[in-house]
C-alpha cells in the first residue's frame, strides 16, 4: 500500500489529506481530531450523499466512515476519474470546459428549493473527464439559502482571480469579454436570475462576508482559502461594470 | 495476546517502586531533564498552571514554542498508522504531548514517557484541560524504561524525534547546548549507536508480536545539511556527513566534548530496526520535516503528488533570492529527479 500525505492542516483547517494506493485501488483518506475538521468531514458526508443523489448513483457510496469516535473521524473517499483545469485557466481557452461545468451545475441543482451551497467550487474541486465531470472536496456543504448559481459565480471570480495575477494590460479586457460570453450562455440555459448580473462579484463577496460562519475558522486564518476576497475595491467596481455592460450592451 | 488492562500496568507500577502523584507514576531516582526551556524558567511556568490552561501559560511565557506543542499540524504523521482505536499505545519521550493528546483521540489508552518532570506538569495540565482520561504518565527516563511482562506489552511505540537524543547526557537545556562548548559531556558513555540500538531491543520487547515501532528522525543527509544547515542538535555544520570518527574529532575541537547525536540514512535506519529485530520495515519521507510534514510518502513513491513550499515573502532580497533558490532546487531534485535520498526526514513503521 502506497500512503501519501498530501495536505495537513492547509488553510487553517484541522484536516488530514492522504491518498492511498494499492495495485488496483485508489482512495483518499480525510480526517480530523478537532471539534471544527469533525464538523467539516460531516459536512463532507452530508455534501457526497446529496450530489450523488442528485446525480441518480444510486446506493453507490462514495463515502464510507472508518473511523468514528466523539473527537476522532476518518473518512475513506472514492478516488473519482479526471484531471483537474489550472487555477488561472483561460475562459478563451477552456470556454468548452467551462460550459460544461455550467450544464453540470444546472443538472445537479436543478430546481432544488433547499438552496445547498458547496461553499469551496473551485476549478481545483472539479475533476473533468471527456465524457463527464466530478465535483469534490464538499466540506463546507450547507443548506443556507445561498442564491442559486452561487457557487458558480464563486468558481468564475476566483478562476478570474488567479487569472489577473500573471496578466497585464489587454489580456484582461479578453478574458473579462471570454467571462461576459459564459454568462450570457450561463443566463440562456439555466434558471439563474438576470438580477444576479447587476453587479455579480460585488454580490458574491458580500454573501461570504456576511455569512463568514458557513466557512468556520479558515477564513479567521487566511482569506486566502476563498481568494474573491482578496480582490481590492476598485477591481470589483471595474469587474461588474464591465461585464454589466458587456450582458446589456451584446 | 489481550489489550493491556490499566489496572494491570497501574498495580505493576506500584509493585515496581513508582511513586504516584496523580496522574503522574515517578519512577526511582527519576532526575533527567531534556527541554527548550531553561529549568528556572520551567519553575515559573508550572507554578502558574493550578489556575490557568496549559495554552494559557505557553502563550503567556513561551508563545514560540506554541505551534510545537499545540499544532493540530504535529499529528498528521499518525495518520500513517490507521489506529483501530482498541490499541495501547506507549509513547516514549513524550514531552509535552504533542502526540500524546492526539494519540488519546485515536486509541484506547496511552503511556507517556518522560524523563522532564517539568513537562509533564503541563502535559498533565493539557490533560486535565481537554478532559482526556485515557492517558497515564509515566516520569521516567527512556533509557531506563523496564522490560514489560507480556500482558502489559504495548500495539504501538512511538519513538518521535528522540533516538538521536538518547545518548546524550540527560541534563540538556537546549539553548545552553546547542552550539555551545564544554556542555553536556559525560565520562565512559557507550558508543552512541551501540545505545541506540539497546534501546530499539528494549522497545521491540516491549511490543505484542504484531505491534508496531513509528519512529521518526531527521535524515542524516538532508540536502540542506550539505548546503551548510547546522545539524540542529548540536549547531555543527557538515558533522552528520562526515564519518563519526570525524565528526567527534569536530565537536570535541568546536564543542570540547564528543559527537552523540546520531542521525543515519535511510539505509542505515533500516539496518539498525532489522537488527533489533523488527523483520519488517516501511520508510516514510517526510518534507519538510517529521514535526510539521507538509507531505509524506513511502520512500519507493514517486513523488507525482510532491509540491516545495511556497517561498514565504522575505524582506531582503538576499533571503528572497535564498528562499526561491530552496523552492527551485527543492523542485528539481525532489519532483522533477525525485533524489528521496536527500528528503529532510524519515518516518519508520516498523512491524514485529
Amino acid at each position: 500500500m502506497n500512503k501519501c500525505l498530501l495536505r495537513n492542516c492547509v488553510h487553517g483547517s484541522e484536516i488530514y489529506l492522504s491518498k492511498w494506493s494499492c495495485a488496483d485501488e485508489v482512495f483518499y483518506i480525510k480526517s480530523s481530531s478537532s471539534s471544527s475538521g469533525i464538523a467539516d468531514l460531516h459536512n463532507e458526508i452530508k455534501g457526497y450523499e446529496w450530489y450523488f443523489r442528485a446525480r441518480n448513483f444510486g446506493d453507490g457510496k462514495p463515502i464510507k466512515v472508518t473511523k468514528v469516535r466523539a473527537d476522532y473521524l476518518r473518512l475513506q473517499i472514492k478516488a473519482f476519474p479526471g484531471e483537474k483545469l489550472p487555477l488561472d485557466a483561460s475562459f478563451i481557452t477552456y470556454k468548452n470546459i467551462f460550459e460544461r461545468i455550467i450544464d453540470h451545475y444546472n443538472i445537479i441543482w436543478g430546481d432544488s428549493e433547499d438552496r445547498p451551497m458547496h461553499g469551496d467550487l473551485s476549478l481545483d474541486n472539479v475533476l473533468v473527464t471527456p465524457d463527464d465531470l466530478f465535483i469534490i472536496d464538499w466540506e463546507h456543504f450547507q443548506y443556507c439559502g445561498a442564491a442559486w448559481g452561487f457557487d458558480l459565480l464563486y468558481l468564475f471570480f476566483e478562476t478570474l482571480w488567479f487569472n489577473m495575477r500573471g496578466f497585464a494590460g489587454g489580456k484582461l479586457e479578453n478574458e473579462l469579454a471570454a467571462l461576459s460570453n459564459l454568462f450570457r450562455y450561463l443566463l440562456n440555459v439555466t434558471r439563474i436570475s438576470d438580477k444576479s448580473f447587476f453587479t455579480p462579484l460585488a454580490d458574491t463577496i458580500a454573501f461570504i462576508k456576511s455569512n463568514r460562519e458557513f466557512w468556520g475558522p479558515q477564513l479567521e486564518f487566511s482569506d486566502y482559502k476563498l481568494p474573491v476576497l482578496k480582490y481590492s475595491d476598485e477591481e470589483v467596481l471595474f469587474i461588474d461594470r464591465v461585464l454589466r455592460s458587456r450582458l446589456i450592451n451584446d | 495476546m489481550k489489550t493491556m488492562n490499566m489496572q494491570d500496568l497501574h498495580q505493576y507500577l506500584s509493585k515496581y517502586g513508582y511513586t504516584r502523584d496523580g496522574e503522574i507514576y515517578v519512577s526511582v531516582g527519576s532526575k533527567g531533564y531534556w527541554s527548550n526551556i531553561d529549568r528556572d524558567d520551567n519553575k515559573k511556568l508550572i507554578s502558574q498552571l493550578q489556575n490557568r490552561s496549559a495554552k494559557e501559560v505557553i502563550q503567556n511565557n513561551n508563545p514560540e514554542l506554541y505551534d510545537v506543542i499545540f499544532s493540530p499540524r504535529r499529528e498528521a504523521g499518525l495518520e500513517l498508522l490507521e489506529l483501530s482505536g482498541d490499541e495501547t499505545v506507549i509513547d516514549i519521550g513524550c514531552m509535552w504531548g504533542a502526540l500524546t493528546v492526539p494519540l488519546s483521540k485515536r486509541a484506547r489508552h496511552v503511556i507517556g514517557v518522560e524523563q522532564t518532570r517539568e513537562s509533564l506538569e503541563l502535559l498533565r495540565a493539557r490533560l486535565r484541560d481537554e478532559d482526556i482520561t485515557n492517558v497515564t504518565l509515566i516520569n521516567q527516563d527512556a533509557k531506563s524504561f523496564p522490560a514489560l511482562p507480556d500482558h502489559l506489552k504495548a500495539d504501538v511505540i512511538i519513538v518521535n524525534g528522540v533516538l538521536e537524543w538518547l545518548p546524550e547526557v540527560d541534563q540538556v537545556e537546549l539553548k545552553r547546548y546547542i552550539g555551545k562548548r564544554n556542555v553536556g559531556h559525560e565520562e565512559n558513555l557507550s558508543s552512541p549507536g551501540d545505545m541506540q540500538k539497546e534501546f530499539l531491543k528494549l522497545v521491540f520487547s516491549n511490543l505484542k508480536v504484531g505491534g508496531r515501532l513509528y519512529l521518526a528522525i531527521e535524515n542524516r543527509y538532508d540536502y540542506k545539511m550539505f548546503l551548510g544547515l547546522a545539524d540542529p542538535h548540536n549547531g555543527l555544520l557538515f558533522t552528520t556527513l562526515l564519518p563519526r570518527g570525524l565528526a567527534n574529532l569536530v565537536s570535541q575541537l568546536r564543542l570540547g566534548r564528543p559527537y552523540r547525536n546520531w542521525i543515519y540514512s535511510r539505509t542505515e535506519l533500516e539496518k539498525i530496526l532489522k537488527e533489533t529485530g523488527f523483520p519488517s520495515v516501511s520508510t516514510y519521507v517526510a518534507y519538510p520535516d517529521y514535526r510539521f510534514p507538509e507531505y509524506i510518502e513511502n520512500y519507493e513513491g514517486r513523488s507525482t503528488e510532491f509540491r516545495p513550499s511556497k517561498p514565504i515573502p522575505a524582506k531582503t532580497v538576499v533571503k528572497k533570492i535564498k528562499r526561491r533558490f530552496q523552492y527551485f532546487f527543492e523542485y528539481l531534485i525532489f519532483k522533477f529527479m525525485n533524489l528521496r535520498f536527500f528528503f529532510p526526514s524519515f518516518i519508520t513503521i516498523s512491524k514485529k
